[in-house]
């Protein structure tokens, strides 16, 4: 009976040690306190999707040199239609993605498909990259050839509107660009990769 | 059917007449010092006074009464030896449980341990890094998803040279 006692004591405290060190380690911290989240390490799955989107850029130049514009544009609904992980780089090639796919259906005349592209790639790129500029600089040439539609075809108050929100989406685009280039030039190179 | 004569003979009766011997008078001196002091511990005795008692019921007497509390005492006082027992138990594994979480916390913040591989593998992150310019207004998807691509395959071969411990 009284060596049940100590046993179970021993237990307890074993227990508590085992949790200590649990928390400390590097494995799961699930039910720690303090459990921060980490950006996940590259790793297969990333590459896989980066490998797949690398792919399918690439039959999209294909298929665009060869004046296959619907099929290149299918190759990039493929690319950002992949499953993927939860990576910041997905975000910026599914965005950048978006891009190209934007001005794919704008030289086809499909402004809204074009609209709808830039959108879905701007929900993706919240901050000043080179990416959310690129895709502003899309969009403000999308209202610019919305614009001109407008004029043509005799709209010219709607056309007025649309070229000042191509000027303004234009100018934004400037702005996130010389931020990053900013940010840039202050890290002095130190964020820059091989 | 068996003949009784056959049967082997009963052991011989004590005689109930023959002088008392040496074992059965200590027994007896044992059982009448028992009955005159109830403090003496004899089941003899004891099954003697509870007949007794059975028969003619009567008070206590003070030596009884005495002797019975000192008993039920000693009971207890085993049994509070034990509550300090498991009391104890119990206080010297929640401090060495104490002990041993503050002395991991030590040595994992002291040394860099074998794991540190595992903080030093490349992570998710922007590739905005990757481009000392601004996009060209058309074209260049491929060749951005190509240094994008070839930078990552990088990082994850220095991930799993990490994993291996070689790098």
């Amino acid at each position: 009976m009284k060596l049940g006692w100590l046993v179970l004591a021993f237990a307890v405290g074993g227990a508590t040690a085992a949790l200590a060190a649990g928390c400390r380690g590097e494995g799961s911290t699930a039910g720690c306190p303090s459990a921060q989240p980490a950006a996940p390490p590259i790793d297969e799955a990333l590459m896989a999707f980066l490998s797949a989107a690398r792919a399918l850029h690439h039959e999209a130049d294909v298929r665009q040199s060869a004046n296959d514009t619907a099929g290149a544009i299918a190759s990039l609904e493929r690319l950002v239609a992949l499953p993927a992980p939860g990576a910041v780089e997905v975000d910026e090639v599914i965005a950048d993605a978006r891009a190209r796919l934007a001005e794919l259906r704008l030289g086809q005349g499909d402004v809204d498909g074009a609209d709808r592209d830039v959108h879905a790639g701007l929900q993706r790129v919240k901050g000043p990259t080179y990416f959310r500029g690129h895709l502003l600089e899309v969009e403000g040439l999308l209202e610019e050839a919305r614009a001109a539609a407008l004029a043509d075809s005799g709209k010219s108050e709607e056309a007025t509107r649309a070229r000042a929100k191509a000027v303004n989406l234009l100018e934004e685009a400037v702005a996130v660009q010389e931020r990053v280039i900013d940010r840039a030039l202050a890290d002095g190179g130190k964020d820059g990769e091989r | 059917m068996s003949d009784p004569r056959d049967r082997p003979e009963d052991p011989p009766q004590p005689d109930p007449d023959a002088p008392a011997t040496d074992e059965e008078l200590a027994e007896s001196a044992k059982l009448r010092e028992a009955l005159e002091d109830p403090r003496r511990p004899n089941d003899d005795a004891e099954l003697a006074r509870a007949m007794s008692s059975a028969w003619s019921p009567r008070d206590l007497t003070a030596e009884a009464h005495r002797s019975l509390v000192e008993q039920a005492l000693l009971h207890h006082d085993a049994r509070r030896r034990r509550q300090r027992v498991i009391r104890l138990s119990f206080g010297a594994s929640a401090v060495l449980a104490l002990a041993a979480a503050v002395l991991l916390y030590v040595r994992s913040d002291r040394q860099p341990p074998e794991t540190v591989h595992v903080t030093a593998m490349a992570v998710s992150r922007s590739t905005q890094a990757l481009f000392q310019d601004p996009f060209a207004p058309s074209g260049g998807e491929s060749a951005r998803i190509d240094r994008i691509a070839m930078a990552r395959a990088a990082d994850l071969r220095d991930n799993e040279f990490a994993k291996w411990g070689v790098r």
